[in-house]
């Protein structure tokens, strides 16, 4: 069973690069562009992980994350914060909201990959067991 | 937004109704060709897999794939530039997209875009990022100066560090120019990069590169486009009617 990801961020060149780098590597791609959207998808189809911007419109990534952490039903899900350097002291806010990890922009695809097989290593582990 | 299906490379459809058909598509073929490229790339990298399940690959074959992956790397990158400077027929499109572009796929922190529309055939600022919010209004290139000689000459300019403090804030780090042919049409002027990105390697400035040779067809596209669809007489008309609000 592939892992699940959730691809939110407002600006589709992140979005189509994103979904094409991790579909490649056999993971299910789901998208959202902004926080508002991405828990109505979190509802419909749980992810694994989220790859979450910070900056966007209607709700951003920091309370989006909140929201995904202070859930029992989605507490669970791996977050992964995508940054650039200037929004560096939001990424405080975004471990104090329970992110998992981040990673800055431009993205480094084989720093990115192995940071999603390892969040989700253990997850993966837990459910071969239950198996 | 939906469920992701497998990568749909082939959607690279060209911009409706683009009068300007030659830029629009050369830009779409060489998306194509590269599209092409990384399909080849990522069958090889599979078949490579397959004949080492259960296996420990030979040397020649880690080297392989370790080849292919950064190759692969590389094309993807270059594709989402062309798939998304190629994806709008209009003005406001290819600035939003070359913004996302620049931005989130090289690491600029601080740019401008120039092209040559103005009524003294001066290179006129189309777009600056961080987007300030302000009316561009008509702001030129300065027509003196090292830059300036760039422009004119369609060269690339990169200056170091220390050349770019000697010759003061408002400097450029680089220009990439872009043509229409062997025409210097306009270019594009970075002032900073993210911090955590201290510079710009090889690696970038090859990016760039490519990424100038693609906007200058877009945006002669999208010009011609824009001009023609909502009857705009000048290049001012055709920002000032692409101008959108700043990004969030």
């Amino acid at each position: 069973m592939p892992n699940k990801v959730l691809i939110v961020d407002d600006t589709e060149t992140m979005r189509l690069y994103e979904q094409m780098l991790l579909t490649g590597q056999g993971y299910e791609v789901d998208m959202a562009s902004d926080g508002v959207e991405a828990l109505e998808r979190i509802a419909v189809k749980k992810p694994d992980l989220v790859l979450l911007d910070i900056m966007m419109p209607r709700m951003d990534g920091i309370e989006c994350c909140r929201r995904i952490k202070e859930s029992d039903e989605t507490k669970d899900i791996k977050v992964v914060m995508v940054t650039t350097k200037s929004e560096y002291e939001r990424v405080k806010e975004a471990f104090v909201a329970g992110c998992d990890d981040y990673i800055t922009k431009p993205i480094d695809k084989t720093e990115l990959l192995t940071k999603i097989k390892d969040l989700l290593k253990f997850m993966n582990l837990r459910q071969l067991l239950r198996s | 937004m939906t469920d992701s299906q497998p990568p749909q490379m082939g959607n690279s459809e060209p911009p409706a109704e683009a009068e300007s058909d030659n830029e629009t598509s050369s830009l779409v073929q060489d998306v194509e060709r590269i599209r092409e490229e990384f399909e080849r790339s990522q069958q090889e990298l599979a078949e490579i897999a397959h004949a080492g399940r259960g296996e420990v690959l030979a040397a020649d074959l880690v080297q392989r794939r370790r080849e292919l992956e950064d190759r692969a790397g590389t094309l993807l990158v270059r594709y989402v530039i062309g798939q998304r400077l190629a994806s709008s027929p209009e003005f406001s499109g290819v600035m939003r997209a070359l913004e996302e572009v620049l931005e989130g796929m090289v690491g600029l922190a601080r740019f401008k875009v120039y092209w040559r529309g103005g009524e003294q055939n001066d290179f006129v600022l189309c777009m600056e990022f961080p987007d300030k919010g302000e009316d561009l209004g008509y702001a030129t290139l300065a027509s003196t100066g090292t830059i300036a000689n760039a422009a004119e000459q369609g060269q690339r300019l990169v200056l170091s560090n220390d050349e770019q403090r000697v010759a003061g804030p408002d400097a450029p780090l680089c220009w990439f120019p872009m043509h229409t042919g062997e025409r210097p049409i306009g270019g594009i002027a970075v002032f900073e990069v993210l911090p955590h990105k201290k510079y710009l390697g090889p690696s970038d400035l090859e990016l760039l590169e490519m990424i100038s040779d693609h906007a200058a067809d877009a945006i002669a596209a999208a010009d011609a486009y824009s001009r023609k669809k909502f009857n705009l007489k000048s290049f001012a008309e055709v920002i000032a009617h692409g101008k959108r609000p700043p990004r969030a």
